[in-house]
């Protein structure tokens, strides 16, 4: 699945991954591909990117927004 | 000589208007390649964010908030208009100009009244004149300066909010100019309240969390602000290449000036020179005949 996360002026990251955990406003949550689409507000926490081509994932911290997963897409736009 | 005078003077005059139009020039060229990365940079981050509510606004019929469907019943029309706070930029503030004036004339048809927020202090006037009676005119000062744009934008979208929620008016759109390069721009109108549908084939089902209600709430809100911003970081990027482009054209026209004046000027010195050395020969040769 592709997944984009975006802050006002710079793209974090843009790119496959295999899995990602998403700090929801309710508790943390886990994306995977094919996945039911969902739009849910971020709290603070961190978003973890499980890539295919490295074992560690990358992670960012956020303090809220928004996440939006639909066809294999996920997008984060982050406050 | 006071023709000569005349033109030293004219000369010199060209010459330092010519200084400024090309420091003007370069200032607007430094403006221009800020102002472009701001405005590119926050471009893909405001329309994914607007994709998002758009798509949304196709899969879910059953909403019940209406910044998100917007009223069936449109009296009231609120445009908040980007134009620049200073002069000397082209036909940048007219090309807005003659949208605005298209727009209320549509709007007026219709039998709609207009609120206009006026970013920019430079069309305040002329908008004002084009108003009829009920209509109301709000200017927004020292919104470009400093690094508070972001700031103003959300004070400003939730202005727009309250009047929405107020039911003063009833539809909220932006008019703007949108830069896409250094040569090209263009005047756009934007919606944003309500939220204009895109067109998408995935009708899946979406699930919201915490629930639907509270995240468009937020989603919205802070869109609304978001696109102000992003108009406006587009409107400042148009002026400075308007700005920059028509002082290109000045000092090119300075330039051509001052080579024409210059060979006037030296054809008018060199004829008084001729004419005085014709005196003086002619002088000797009469002293030498007598």
């Amino acid at each position: 699945m592709k997944v984009k996360v975006l802050e006002l002026d710079k793209k974090l990251y843009d790119g496959e991954a295999l899995k990602v955990l998403v700090p929801a406003v309710e508790g943390e949550m886990c994306l995977l591909p094919n996945h039911i689409s969902i739009v849910t507000s971020l709290g603070a926490g961190r978003i973890c990117i499980f890539r295919p081509d490295s074992d560690r994932p990358i992670s960012i911290n956020v303090k809220g927004g928004i996440c939006s997963f639909s066809d294999n897409n996920a997008v984060f736009i982050l406050e | 000589m006071a023709n000569l005078k005349e033109l030293r003077n004219k000369i010199g005059v060209v010459q330092s208007i010519r200084k400024v139009t090309s420091a003007m020039k370069l200032v607007a060229g430094v403006k221009l390649r800020k102002a472009e990365q701001k405005a590119f940079a926050s471009r893909e981050y405001s329309s994914e964010l607007e994709r998002i509510l758009s798509e949304l606004k196709n899969k879910c019929a059953d909403v019940n908030n209406e910044l998100f469907t917007g009223r069936e019943q449109i009296k009231t029309e609120l445009l908040i208009v980007f134009s620049s706070d200073r002069g000397l930029c082209g036909n940048f503030n007219y090309m807005i100009n003659k949208e605005v004036q298209r727009l209320l004339y549509d709007l007026h048809h219709e039998g709609k009244r207009v609120r206009l927020i006026c970013v920019g202090t430079k069309l305040f006037d002329i908008f004002k004149r084009m108003l009829n009676e009920e209509d109301e005119i709000i200017s927004v000062e020292n919104f470009y300066k400093g690094d508070n744009m972001f700031e103003n934008s959300r004070k400003l979208a939730s202005d727009a909010i309250k009047r929405f929620t107020d039911k003063t008016v009833d539809r909220v759109s932006v008019v703007y100019t949108a830069y896409y390069s250094a040569m090209k721009h263009k005047i756009e109108q934007r919606s944003l309240i309500p939220v204009v549908g895109k067109n998408c084939e995935d009708k899946t089902e979406t699930i919201f969390e915490p629930n639907m209600d509270e995240v468009l709430q937020n989603a919205l809100s802070y869109n609304i602000g978001i696109q102000i911003y992003q108009a406006a970081l587009d409107s400042v990027a148009s002026e400075q290449s308007s700005r920059m482009t028509s002082m290109d054209n000045a000092t090119r026209n300075a330039d051509e000036m001052l080579s024409g004046l210059s060979v006037k000027y030296n054809r008018m010195r060199q004829y008084g020179i001729t004419q005085e050395l014709v005196e003086v020969i002619s002088g000797a040769k009469a002293i030498e005949e007598g």
